[in-house]
């Protein structure tokens, strides 16, 4: 074989769909698209099964079959013989396989409908360029996918100085806040990447929230996603990585929130959904998870509108990225940060503007709160700010540190990793979006005051 | 054996892939312009690029074993013809008409999906011949659990 299977790796991502011929015993041939044939090295393929259908049969009868792999941008074309060798039905290969399956499963509603049945996989016998199948053009080359341009000159050693500078960043973060946005500075900069989020996860309700994101405008914290829920949900359940090159109308993650729990028994836990900031015409997404010691801390989401923005050397390099940020993140939430040991109430209460107003209202049954009609946040950040919205209302104090929220069983913060610091900057990104007169303001380390522009007042319902 | 709605859908310009198998059962796949379907509903004719077909069309010329299916990918909807090759000749003008409006069909499709026009455009689909075969079976190709499932066999 004179081309290797490699050079044609742009052509399994999918964007143009491969034909593949089969052929029954009785000389019958059959032909049909497939959204994806899996690289698995030079002399292999996997193609997933999920129906037992006409090519599974005729290969069943004549291992042999013949794939037509197009460029997703130039378009030149292969054809490929392959023979099957054998099917798998679980370990490393299924399980990624899979993956990509409940994503869309998962999207389209169909969990545990459509699913993997067996990767199978085929040895490559030939691979033959296609002459003729483009007419010329000198300047198609160029044109194919290249590194980002601050690795474009500077090769290898570009590489290396990209992941060093994105490495010190995250290093030299001091506090939670910092750390994600040097993350997502890092990756939307060196990467050209315009559209990234990074949602953290809340384990005593299995949910994903978003904490920050770039490129989405206001508006995107607090969006949440449930474990296993679309494909951020799906990366966050199985801590794999996963890359997805034509996302399609039916694979728009950012919308999977699901509409509260269904079932009688689960009706109390009924929610409000909010947006998820997704790129509604997202054409290729990466998702990788964020792991620290086995264990799940969150996500670092990436979307573009290119369909061949992200490729394996995206995704090795972010890999490595998301695991150090992992750590700090998990090192940063478990460490108490020490509390000034001034007391509190020095800063000086601000003043209302005379004419400004905005209205609280809290909602028990989800502790949601609204401002003036709309949508604020809900859960344990909900919580938090009714509480310091009341005792600020009340004239007593305009200044809380974590030390007394972590104390205040009405709360209900867990005992261990309660991650107080990453509710607090969540609540506070979210008054900078929706109610920007009314701020929190680190005051100290571990200590914050509540200011406020307007007159506030508040009231409870019970009515969601 | 197909009807009206059906051969509008199969001539609206859409993904064509064709398969032959030689003397072993080796099978083989080629992309096309696209299918007509002929006045008597019976027989369709499939536009081959002269190149790129070579082995497609020396199978046929051993075997006359034709599979074409058609897929429109903005939904995925897909038919699969089954046939017996009856007639392979050089396009007449007529036939590069109708390729080239199946062509530009199908240039859409490949636009829909991200394909830059730029490149879209570079497929080459001329000169080509028209292959002419008799449609033995209709098969539902959408992928799902019903693809594969025959809508139509000839008498």
């Amino acid at each position: 074989m004179s081309t290797r299977l490699s050079e044609l790796m742009d052509c399994f991502q999918g964007v143009v769909p491969t034909g593949i011929a089969t052929c029954s015993l009785d000389g019958r041939p059959n032909v049909t698209f497939l959204s994806y044939v899996k690289y698995l090295d030079e002399r292999h393929v996997a193609l997933s099964c999920q129906f037992f259908n006409k090519t599974k049969r005729n290969i069943a009868e004549n291992p042999v079959a013949a794939i037509w792999l197009m460029h997703p941008v130039t378009l030149e074309a292969h054809r490929v013989v392959i023979r099957f060798l054998h099917s798998e039905f679980k370990g490393p290969l299924f399980d990624e396989m899979a993956l990509r399956i409940d994503v869309i499963a998962s999207h389209t509603g169909m969990s545990g409908v459509f699913k993997l049945l067996s990767a199978d996989i085929y040895e490559v016998l030939e691979i033959e360029p296609v002459e003729g199948h483009v007419l010329p053009d000198a300047e198609a080359a160029e044109a194919l996918a290249a590194p980002p341009v601050a690795f474009r000159a500077k090769g290898t050693r570009g590489e290396l100085a990209a992941l060093q500078a994105l490495s010190d960043r995250i290093s030299r973060a001091e506090c939670l806040e910092r750390l994600i946005e040097a993350l997502l500075d890092s990756t939307t900069e060196l990467f050209e990447v315009q559209h990234a989020m990074v949602l953290l996860y809340d384990e005593t309700r299995a949910r994903l929230y978003t904490l920050d994101s770039r490129g989405y405008g206001r508006g995107g914290s607090g969006a949440e996603v449930g474990l296993g829920e679309g494909l951020i949900g799906a990366v966050a359940r199985s801590r794999k990585p996963l890359r997805v090159s034509h996302a399609g109308s039916d694979l728009r993650y950012g919308r999977a929130i699901r509409r509260g729990v269904e079932g009688s028994k689960e009706a109390d836990k009924l929610s409000r959904e909010i947006p998820l900031p997704g790129l509604h015409d997202a054409q290729s997404q990466l998702v990788l998870p964020l792991v620290a010691r086995e264990k799940l801390v969150g996500v670092l989401a990436l979307e573009s509108r290119d369909p061949l923005k992200f490729s394996d050397w995206h995704e090795a390099f972010l890999n490595v990225a998301a695991n150090q940020a992992a750590l700090a993140i998990a090192n940063l939430q478990e460490q108490e940060e020490p509390e000034d040991a001034r007391p509190a109430g020095e800063s000086q209460r601000l003043k209302p503007l005379a004419g400004r107003k905005r209205a609280f209202t809290f909602y028990p049954q989800d502790d949601a709160v609204f401002v003036d009609g709309q949508y604020l946040i809900r859960n344990l950040p909900g919580r938090i700010l009714w509480k310091i919205l009341r005792e600020f209302v009340s004239g007593k104090r305009h200044e809380f540190t974590n030390r007394e929220l972590r104390m205040d069983n009405a709360l209900g913060l867990p005992p261990l990793k309660d991650n107080l610091e990453s509710r607090l900057i969540l609540l506070r990104k979210r008054l900078e979006e929706k109610c920007p007169d009314v701020r929190m303001v680190p005051v100290r380390r571990g200590a914050f005051a509540l200011e406020s522009d307007s007159e506030l007042t508040l009231s409870e319902s019970a009515q969601p | 054996m197909i009807d009206e709605t059906l051969a509008d859908f199969l001539q609206s310009g859409l993904a064509c892939a064709v398969a032959t198998r030689d003397a072993r059962l080796v099978p083989d796949c080629v992309l096309a312009a696209g299918v007509r379907i002929e006045r008597d509903r019976k027989h369709a004719t499939v536009f081959l690029h002269d190149t790129i077909s070579r082995r497609t069309l020396a199978n046929l010329k051993h075997n006359g074993q034709i599979a074409v299916t058609l897929e429109h990918l903005p939904n995925h909807h897909t038919i699969q013809l089954k046939g017996e090759v009856t007639r392979v000749s050089k396009a007449t003008e007529a036939d590069i008409a109708d390729a080239t409006r199946f062509h530009a069909g199908f240039v859409k499709e490949i636009e829909y999906v991200g394909v830059a026009p730029r490149f879209s455009r570079r497929l080459a689909f001329l000169p080509c011949h028209a292959v002419t075969f008799r449609v033995e079976a209709i098969f539902e190709q959408t992928p799902g659990p019903k693809a594969g499932a025959c809508l139509k066999e000839a008498p």
